[in-house]
């Protein structure tokens, strides 16, 4: 990283991110956790959907943060 | 007033270990039992205490979801797809649903929808017996348009050329001018190319669960590493069904292991609790072998290529690095980790050079320190190499360019445990012999994790993680946690924490975990159950104990702050009473109280995580390329060590892992097919008794002074090190690298080979 600001699983996550996409930082409480090496997406790259329970959504498409958000045809969170 | 919102006393602490032992101040929040630190003399915690539910796991009290049995019961199984990549054409359940004794037939694939790998779930049913399960499967009409696929991920797209010898030949981008000008002033620079192939979770218990209904309250007994984390997935679930769910309770009291790969229902849980309201009864589904090995996730393959350089001092002054991951269908979550804190004098690549490969297979899920084994397997051997080339001992290398003092003296102290300049020079005396068959090799390599736990609220207000202490009037205590234990020892991390605070033996605490009517806890991942939860647990002790406090001032004539509990007694100045007889005071509603999981305290740790080291021994057959594993030793800490021997089991086990991920474990899938054909535990070897060296372990208590007991996160960090030093040794056994794991006695004689070439 060019400078030093410590980013957390929180900073890398979308504002309006569906509350049906899960990932292991969401369940160890560890969203504030310290991310270190230079990735764009919070969590270790392994997201799911709690209505499937796989990575797989509703819409038979694959379960990323930068999918799951309004737009979406299975978006289940408030509206911006 | 909660006890949050009071302002924090400074208190000083003597934070760290051994020599490093110094003073430093923290921010202690009101409330909290007194913090321990490095001066705190402990009689239960650290002990050899027995691990807590060491009996009823050797007896078989021990209840595990495929021992979950209600009367009425129904099994269960999934229809799994046979192609890795197309579409569902048709699928007509009708015939297995008039089966006589079929109680429920479910699609879990819509018609029209995409096939993703050879596992993929297609439907299920539920039957009195698996023979009527397995028969309705196969009156299941499912029809497929197959397409094209791939499985390997050095065929998918994005992936690099690798020549003969397996190396990258694509040229390296541009490294940016700092980084160009440190490698054009290495004394010695090494370049290669790395590889580790995708390994499975293999727990012992594999996934599953039984489901109940009772109305619209769901009870799932479940194999997971998360059971608060499943509770919300579920009814999220159910309700996306369709179904109306008034409450889900999960319980998950023995989890045979996860290692990652239980944070989710998954689609059989989701399967069992569908299938369990259709049929109006119980149902269990607990998966085969062949569907762990194939459809429960994995740790990605990983491609990596270092450049390392070292200057005339023997500094790593520049390091460079690209990768790849070899992921499922999902393309994600293949990245590497490397020992950072070995190169904090290099210059590195300001860009994060990483692509994650998608192929036609099961997509890969966090296992045991996701990124870590892999990318510590191939950053440290190549800075082994890089030793060798330079002409320095490798452990003195590490040595001067590690950065952390703690895991200095591990170096120190691992070195003269593990004779490491006599077995050296001993193994380089006996390669002399040109003739001899059997070569011996010593490897060592470091270990990090940086986990101290957290609070559970997030930026949020709420309770956050929770723990109940009971004492009751006849003297026996509760410690309870909704939190799982996944095969770790947080049971005895209950026991023993509980037992410290009051003065008692870790067998007289009754611990409970895993079932969510309890307060609530993270899931275990990350190393984070006993970080989080060990201040919670003692806290609630240290209430119970005030309450105690209090009774037994008034029955013994002195002040409650004057007690002091230990060796099962309640004692003020010259009068006592034993613990037994100060419970008879309580009457006959327990004392009961719930602790707080304060935030980790404001102050400078001692360590943002913990630190390890980890060495060992190979004997490398010449004649036949098998290598075997001599002896291993790790030293590791993890904070304040809570459960002396559940620790030791944890590095034990991340050794045996270490040892299956360097020499047997390999994940192969047939191209034409996409079928796995090692999917079972006689053709994926996991490695047995005879497999296992002596090994040894030391854990060094540490101090970090960010809660009141100072626990931090075990599971991961002593996985980074195993395969690596294993590696490590066979390199310096035969005097060439194997680079790509695992060390299978072909690679073995073709490494040979090469190295008699040369």
């Amino acid at each position: 990283m060019s400078n030093n600001k410590e980013v957390t699983h929180r900073d890398l996550t979308p504002k309006h991110l569906c509350p049906a996409m899960l990932m292991k930082p969401l369940l160890t409480h560890g969203m504030d956790d310290v991310v270190r090496d230079g990735r764009q997406w919070p969590g270790d790259g392994h997201y799911w959907c709690a209505k499937t329970c796989t990575c797989i959504g509703p819409d038979d498409a694959h379960v990323h943060p930068k999918d799951c958000q309004p737009g979406r045809s299975c978006y289940d969170g408030p509206e911006p | 007033m909660n006890s949050r919102d009071r302002t924090p006393p400074e208190k000083e602490l003597k934070v760290g270990f051994g020599s490093l032992i110094e003073t430093r101040t923290f921010e202690v929040p009101a409330g909290d039992a007194p913090p321990w630190d490095a001066t705190t003399k402990l009689s239960v915690v650290g002990s050899d205490a027995d691990r807590a539910d060491g009996r009823d796991k050797a007896s078989g009290r021990a209840k595990y979801t495929h021992d979950i049995a209600f009367p009425g019961m129904l099994q269960a199984a999934i229809l799994r797809a046979p192609i890795a990549r197309g579409l569902l054409q048709n699928l007509d359940l009708e015939k297995a649903r008039s089966m006589p004794g079929v109680a429920a037939v479910i699609a879990l694939k819509e018609v029209g929808k995409r096939v993703r790998f050879v596992g993929d779930e297609i439907a299920a049913v539920a039957a009195p017996t698996l023979d009527l399960c397995r028969d309705a499967l196969e009156a299941i009409v499912a029809e497929y348009a197959q397409e094209g696929h791939t499985v390997d991920f050095l065929f998918a797209d994005g992936a690099p050329v690798l020549d003969e010898q397996g190396d990258i030949t694509d040229p390296w981008p541009d490294a940016g001018e700092e980084l160009t000008a440190a490698f054009a002033k290495a004394k010695t620079t090494v370049t290669g190319t790395y590889r580790t192939e995708v390994q499975t979770h293999a727990s012992m218990e594999s996934h599953g669960a039984v489901a109940k209904w009772t109305d619209a309250d769901l009870d799932v007994y479940m194999s997971t590493q998360a059971t608060f984390g499943v509770r919300g997935e579920l009814s999220q679930a159910m309700r996306a069904a369709g179904l109306q769910c008034k409450s889900v309770t999960i319980h998950a009291e023995f989890v045979g292991g996860g290692f990652g790969s239980k944070f989710t229902a998954g689609a059989e849980g989701r399967a069992v609790a569908l299938l369990a309201h259709a049929a109006n009864a119980p149902v269990k589904l607990v998966l085969n072998r062949f569907e762990e090995h194939t459809c429960t996730g994995n740790r990605p393959a990983a491609l990596m290529q270092f450049r390392a350089a070292v200057d005339e001092q023997g500094a790593i002054i520049a390091w460079d690095q690209r990768s790849w991951g070899g992921c499922g269908h999902n393309g994600q979550g293949g990245g590497i980790a490397i020992p950072d804190h070995l190169l904090a004098k290099a210059a590195r690549r300001r860009e994060r050079a990483h692509q994650d490969l998608a192929t036609d297979a099961d997509p890969a899920r966090p296992m045991r320190a996701p990124a870590h084994p892999q990318g510590f397997f191939g950053a440290e051997l190549c800075i082994d190499e890089l030793a060798a080339a330079a002409g320095i001992d490798p452990l003195a290398l590490r040595k001067q360019n590690d950065a952390q003092p703690l895991r200095l003296q591990q170096y120190e102290l691992g070195a003269e445990r593990f004779g490491w300049e006599q077995a050296r020079a001993a193994a380089a005396e006996a390669k002399q012999d040109q003739h001899a068959r059997y070569l011996r090799g010593v490897g060592c390599a470091s270990a990090r994790w940086g986990n101290l736990g957290n609070d559970g609220r997030g930026r949020g207000d709420g309770p956050g993680h929770g723990a109940v202490c009971r004492i009751h009037q006849d003297g026996s205590v509760e410690a309870r946690s909704g939190a799982q234990d996944v095969g770790t020892g947080f049971k005895s991390v209950l026991t023993n924490l509980t037992a410290e605070e009051l003065g008692i033996r870790a067998e007289q605490v009754r611990a409970t975990a895993g079932h969510t009517t309890d307060p609530s806890g993270p899931a275990a991942g990350g190393s984070t159950t006993t970080a989080s939860l060990a201040p919670v647990i003692r806290h609630a002790a240290f209430l119970c104990k005030q309450e105690l406090a209090k009774k037994a001032a008034e029955h013994l004539g002195v002040a409650a702050d004057s007690i002091v509990f230990a060796a099962g007694r309640l004692s003020a100045g010259d009068t006592s009473m034993s613990f037994g007889d100060a419970c008879k005071l309580i009457g006959p509603n327990p004392i009961e109280m719930r602790g707080e999981r304060f935030p980790n305290y404001k102050g400078k740790v001692f360590e943002r995580g913990v630190c390890g080291a980890q060495f060992a021994e190979v004997e490398v057959d010449t004649w036949t390329g098998i290598v075997r594993v001599l002896r291993m030793l790790a030293i590791q800490d993890c904070g304040i060590v809570v459960a002396q021997k559940p620790a030791e089991s944890q590095v034990l086990g991340a050794m045996i892992q270490g040892i299956g991920f360097a020499l047997h474990e390999q994940r192969i899938l047939d191209r034409q097919s996409g079928r796995m054909l090692n999917g079972d535990f006689l053709r994926y070897k996991v490695p047995g008794a005879l497999d296992v060296p002596p090994m040894e372990v030391i854990m060094q208590s540490v101090a970090n002074g960010h809660s009141n007991c100072s626990a931090a996160g075990l599971g991961e960090a002593p996985t980074c090190a195993s395969a690596a030093a294993i590696a490590n040794a066979v390199f310096h056994a035969i005097g060439h690298p194997v680079r790509r794991l695992p060390i299978t006695p072909d690679k073995v004689l073709a490494a040979l080979h090469q190295r008699g070439g040369k």
